[in-house]
């Protein structure tokens, strides 16, 4: 008992770590299933390309007078605030692309989880599906067989009726072969004999299969062609093989039954 | 109330009544045409012996027909004479179908009364008793009577067991010589006699419709004549005397004219003789040779062989339009045409690369059908009920006669006799 237990905890342990994934992959993807569906438009960014100030525009130059030291310094100063100004600026920029970057990631991840939420939602609306579809299937296959159940239980009675209609029939031609073969391999045809000549014979067997009666019901016309069927008849005597029928079906259809003698590979 | 106790009463009864089906029937299409098994009991003389033992010659009779199986009398179980005697178990267990049992009885006057019954051993039934008269010297008439009889019931067809035939005997005299012989003799080859002796060939004998007479060619006069000749009284009478052939005669079925050719116009042609007026009529009229008539039941038409087409095949001219059909086409020889009485089976000599048989062909449906397989066979004639043709062959150096049933079912050979035995002619019913 312990062994087989261990030998399947494995096997539980797997089952039981793959349903709570299961339950939990359902779990989380029911609650946007229920909230209503708020379409997240996507944020787009409009990002202004800066163009960068070349670098070399910002060199001051070098002054040679006094008055071209003051232009310098004065220019130095006005370097100095653009230079402050740019680096403001730059900061500006640098802020408002961080900025931007930040909202671009956010967005970004935003889709992301959209994406897989869609993604999940997706799964488990497929999944749902699947389970929906095989539920019904088992309703349908339920059904169905329900139906053949009680088909057959209603025409069960009918079938066995029928069954032994057909084996009967089965039974009485196989019988019939035989009789025929039988009738066949005594039949002398007189050479007065001609295609188109029918008698028929009313033959009275006994359960054993002993010819008991033959009569002629309807006679061909020729005496010596009439002759010669009963002769095949009487030749045979006795039919062995109807000793082991059925004796109701013997009664139905052997006991008395007619012989119809139409010969067909005469030349004439 | 009565009313609806009867109208309750009808309807109980059709309840009750097993349902209407139809009743099994089972069809045979099929046989096997086996011989019926026969008994023949000795049909003896209750004093006295006959001359001839009645039983045996029914029992060969109807051996030869090939459609019967006579049981060996020495296994018979006991000997019936009539229908009293006559315990059915015994002959049941030796697989017998048909029983004859007769009694023959001499009369003050040496009349011999022959009563016969023919019973089906099965049924135990009796199919008919008749009885036949005759004298010491035609017990074989008697038997033959009975053969036809019993061959009639069991087969539906005629038997022609009391026909006859003619032929023809060549042999060498003591002296050398050849001597030719016109013979007539029982159908079974017995009773022979003889009608005309010659040192010259007699050929084609033929019979009158009415059996009385023959007709056939003979060189007694240094040339080929007809003659036709009574049986009765031996007396006979020169029909022709032309120059050239004089052969092949043939009686029409109403016994006013034969069928015969004649060379005297220059090639051999088929003329109509007409024995009351003894005018000629020309049938054929043809470059090639037109031999060897034989009409049709009906006397409407003769057929004959005739090489117009190059070689031997066999035509139908009709003598009211002159109409003429060819009739055969397979083999390149096909000659010596005689019709069963049905009309519809012809039987020749076929030949196929040089082997010569007995062919029948179906007129209707033109098959043909090789019936024998001896050698250099010639000369069919068939049995006035259809059911035999007799034919000569050759047997060793000698010619003789033999007999094939027209579904090739039967052959056997007639008696051999000395010499040639050649051109048989089956005589119609007598």
């Amino acid at each position: 008992m312990t062994e087989q237990f261990t030998n399947y905890s494995l096997a539980a342990l797997c089952s039981v770590a793959l349903h709570t994934l299961l339950v939990t992959l359902l779990v989380v993807g029911w609650a946007p299933e229920n909230k209503p569906r708020h379409v997240v438009k996507p944020r787009y960014i409009e990002a202004t390309l800066l163009q960068m100030e070349p670098k070399a525009k910002s060199e001051p130059k070098p002054a040679v007078d006094a008055d071209a030291a003051r232009r310098r310094a004065e220019q130095e100063k006005k370097a100095a605030l653009e230079k402050e100004a740019a680096r403001k600026r730059e900061i500006a920029k640098r802020e408002q692309a961080k900025k931007a970057e930040e909202q671009k990631r956010k967005a970004e991840a935003e889709r992301k989880e959209k994406a897989r939420q869609e993604q999940l939602k997706k799964e488990k609306l497929q999944k749902e599906l699947a389970e929906k579809k095989r539920l019904e299937e088992q309703k349908r296959e339920a059904e169905r067989r329900k139906a053949v159940e009680q088909d057959l239980a209603s025409a069960l009675a009918k079938e066995e009726d029928f069954i032994d209609s057909v084996s009967d029939q089965e039974q009485i031609g196989s019988y019939s072969n035989y009789i025929q073969e039988r009738i066949e391999n005594n039949w002398s045809r007189p050479p007065s004999a001609r295609r188109g000549m029918e008698v028929i014979l009313e033959i009275q067997l006994v359960p054993t299969g002993r010819v008991a009666g033959v009569a002629i019901i309807k006679s061909s016309g020729n005496a010596a062609f009439d002759r010669a069927a009963e002769q095949a008849v009487y030749k045979v005597g006795q039919f062995d093989q109807l000793k082991g029928m059925d004796p109701a079906l013997f009664e139905r259809e052997f006991r008395r039954f007619r012989m119809l003698f139409k010969p067909e590979d005469l030349r004439l | 109330m009565i009313r609806h106790l009867i109208c309750l009463a009808g309807l109980m009864a059709l309840l009750a009544s097993p349902v209407l089906r139809a009743e099994l029937t089972i069809e045979i299409n099929r046989g096997a045409d086996n011989p019926t098994r026969v008994a023949i009991s000795p049909i003896l003389l209750r004093s006295g012996a006959l001359p001839e033992d009645v039983s045996s010659i029914v029992s060969d009779d109807l051996q030869r027909s090939g459609l019967f199986e006579p049981v060996d009398r020495a296994n018979m179980l006991s000997y019936p004479r009539t229908v009293n005697e006559v315990y059915y178990r015994d002959w049941r267990v030796l697989g017998v179908e048909y029983l004859v049992v007769g009694d023959a009885v001499r009369q003050p006057d040496g009349r011999i009364d022959v009563n016969f019954t023919l019973l089906e051993v099965h049924s135990e039934r009796k199919v008919f008793t008749k009885q036949v008269q005759g004298y010491q010297n035609n017990i074989r008439d008697i038997a033959h009577f009975v053969s036809d009889r019993v061959y009639e019931a069991v087969t539906g067809i005629r038997g022609a067991f009391s026909t006859r035939i003619a032929y023809v005997t060549a042999m060498t005299d003591s002296s050398q010589s050849m001597v030719f012989r016109l013979m007539v003799a029982d159908a079974d080859g017995a009773r022979e006699r003889m009608l005309l002796e010659s040192r010259e060939p007699i050929m084609s004998p033929g019979w009158s419709p009415d059996g009385k007479e023959l007709v056939y060619v003979s060189f007694e006069t240094g040339r080929p004549a007809i003659f036709r000749q009574r049986l009765s009284d031996a007396s006979r009478e020169q029909l022709t005397n032309f120059q050239g052939l004089n052969g092949a005669p043939s009686w029409s079925p109403d016994g006013r004219q034969l069928a015969l050719v004649l060379s005297k116009d220059g090639n051999p042609e088929i003329y109509l003789f007409d024995l009351a007026s003894k005018q000629f009529t020309r049938v054929t009229r043809n470059f090639a040779i037109d031999t060897e008539p034989n009409w049709t039941p009906d006397g409407k038409s003769i057929i004959f062989t005739s090489d117009r087409g190059g070689r031997p095949q066999v035509y139908r001219q009709n003598l009211a339009s002159g109409n003429v059909e060819r009739l055969t086409f397979r083999g390149d020889y096909n000659a010596r045409p005689r019709l069963a009485p049905d009309g519809r089976t012809m039987v020749m000599v076929h030949a196929d690369n040089g082997n010569f048989h007995i062919a029948t062909q179906d007129l209707i449906t033109g098959d043909l059908r090789v019936l024998t397989e001896t050698f250099l066979d010639e000369s069919p004639t068939v049995a006035p009920n259809g059911a035999m043709c007799l034919y000569a062959t050759k047997r060793g150096k000698s010619g003789l006669l033999a007999a094939v049933s027209l579904d090739a079912g039967v052959k056997y050979f007639l008696p051999a006799r000395n010499g040639d035995v050649r051109e048989p002619a089956w005589s119609p019913f007598l």
